[in-house]
C-alpha cells in the first residue's frame, strides 16, 4: 500500500512517541527502565518480519490484543518473561507464586499497561477513541505466535502497515519485541494534521 | 470499610487490588474476570464499590458497567484500566462510572479513587 508522505510521517510520528511512551509505562509497571532500540515501518507483510517467520523454538511468550483496525503483539523470550512477571507481581510475590500461566498472565497485563499510551496515539491520528481488547497470551514460537496474530488478514481484513519496535532493559539482555498491525481501513482515516 | 468487588481479567491485578483494597482498611466482597461471574458476585455480595477493568476478555467495560447499572441502578463503579482517553473517560462517566484510577497504580491513588467511588 502506498501512503501519502504527511500521512506516513503523521504515522510514524504517532507510533515514534508512542513507542516511547510504551518504554516508560513497561518501566513503571516492572520497576527497571527500559528504552526504545527501534522503529522500522513496512508496508510489505515479509519484509520487517521475515526474521520472526524463520524463527520456531518455542520458547517466547506472546500477548495478542487488538483494537478496531489493528492489532499489537508482544513478544518476549522465555527468561525474560519470567522476570517481567516476577518484576509486575512483586507487591503480591507470594499470592501469586504458584499461580497457573502467571508468566502468560503478567505479560498480557503489562502488555496493556505499556500499550495503551500508543493506543492513545494512534487514537488521536484517527481522531476516534479505541478500546484495546483483553490479551491473548500464550508459550510458542514466534512464528506460530506472528502467525496466530496475522491470521484475520486471511479472512478478508487487509494489512496495510506493520510497525517493529524494539524494547530494551539493561537488566534484560533479550529485551521485548513490539509489533503493531494496522488495517488498511484504519490507515484511511490518518489525519495527516494529527 | 467498604465491602468492594474486584472486576479484572488478570488474577495478578486482581491480587494487587485485593491487598491494596485490604491495606485501605477495606473488604473485599468477591473477584470476577468477566461478566458472568461479576454480575453474579454483585448478586451474592452486594458489594458498596466495583472496582472494573475495561479491557477483558470477550466484553469490554463499557457492556460490564451497562450490565450492573441495569441490574442496580444504584451500582457504585470505579475503572481501573491503563486507557486514559479522554473521550473514553467522558463516555464512561456518562454512562454512570463514579470514578477512574490509571493503571499502574499506587496502594494511594487506589484508596483515594475508591474514596471518590463511595463519596459520589
Amino acid at each position: 500500500m502506498t501512503l501519502s508522505d504527511p500521512a506516513r510521517l503523521a504515522l510514524e510520528s504517532a507510533v515514534a512517541a508512542g513507542a516511547k511512551d510504551c518504554a516508560a509505562k513497561l518501566g513503571t509497571a516492572t520497576g527497571r527502565e527500559w528504552g526504545v532500540d527501534g522503529v522500522a515501518l513496512s508496508l510489505e507483510e515479509p519484509g520487517a518480519l521475515a526474521d520472526l517467520h524463520a524463527s520456531v523454538a518455542g520458547d517466547h511468550y506472546g500477548a495478542h490484543l487488538t483494537f478496531p483496525g489493528g492489532s499489537f503483539l508482544v513478544l518476549c523470550g522465555g527468561k525474560d518473561g519470567y522476570l517481567i512477571a516476577s518484576a509486575f507481581a512483586r507487591d503480591v510475590h507470594e499470592r501469586v507464586e504458584s499461580l497457573p500461566k502467571r508468566e502468560a498472565h503478567a505479560l498480557g497485563e503489562v502488555a496493556n499497561i505499556m500499550l495503551n499510551p500508543l493506543l492513545e496515539r494512534l487514537a488521536k491520528a484517527r481522531g476516534a477513541g479505541l478500546i484495546i481488547s483483553g490479551p491473548r497470551t500464550g508459550l510458542a514460537s514466534r512464528r506460530d505466535h506472528l502467525s496466530k496474530a496475522l491470521a484475520r488478514y486471511r479472512d478478508g481484513a487487509e494489512l496495510a502497515a506493520t510497525f517493529l519496535v524494539k524494547l530494551a532493559s539493561r537488566s534484560l539482555p533479550g529485551g521485548c519485541l513490539l509489533l503493531v498491525f494496522l488495517d488498511r481501513d484504519f490507515i484511511e482515516k490518518i489525519s495527516p494534521g494529527a | 470499610m467498604a465491602k468492594i468487588l474486584i472486576v479484572d481479567d488478570c488474577p495478578i491485578t486482581r491480587a494487587i487490588i485485593g491487598d491494596f483494597l485490604q491495606l485501605s482498611g477495606h473488604q473485599v466482597a468477591g473477584e470476577a474476570e468477566n461478566q458472568a461471574q461479576a454480575l453474579a458476585a454483585y448478586a451474592a455480595q452486594k458489594p458498596d464499590l466495583v472496582t472494573l477493568d475495561l479491557s477483558m476478555g470477550e466484553e469490554d467495560g463499557f457492556a460490564v458497567l451497562r450490565a450492573l447499572l441495569a441490574v442496580d441502578p444504584k451500582a457504585k463503579v470505579v475503572v481501573v484500566s491503563a486507557n486514559t482517553q479522554a473521550d473514553i473517560y467522558e463516555q464512561l462517566i456518562a454512562q454512570g462510572a463514579r470514578g477512574f484510577v490509571p493503571k499502574p497504580f499506587s496502594a494511594d491513588a487506589l484508596a483515594s479513587g475508591v474514596a471518590k467511588g463511595l463519596a459520589a
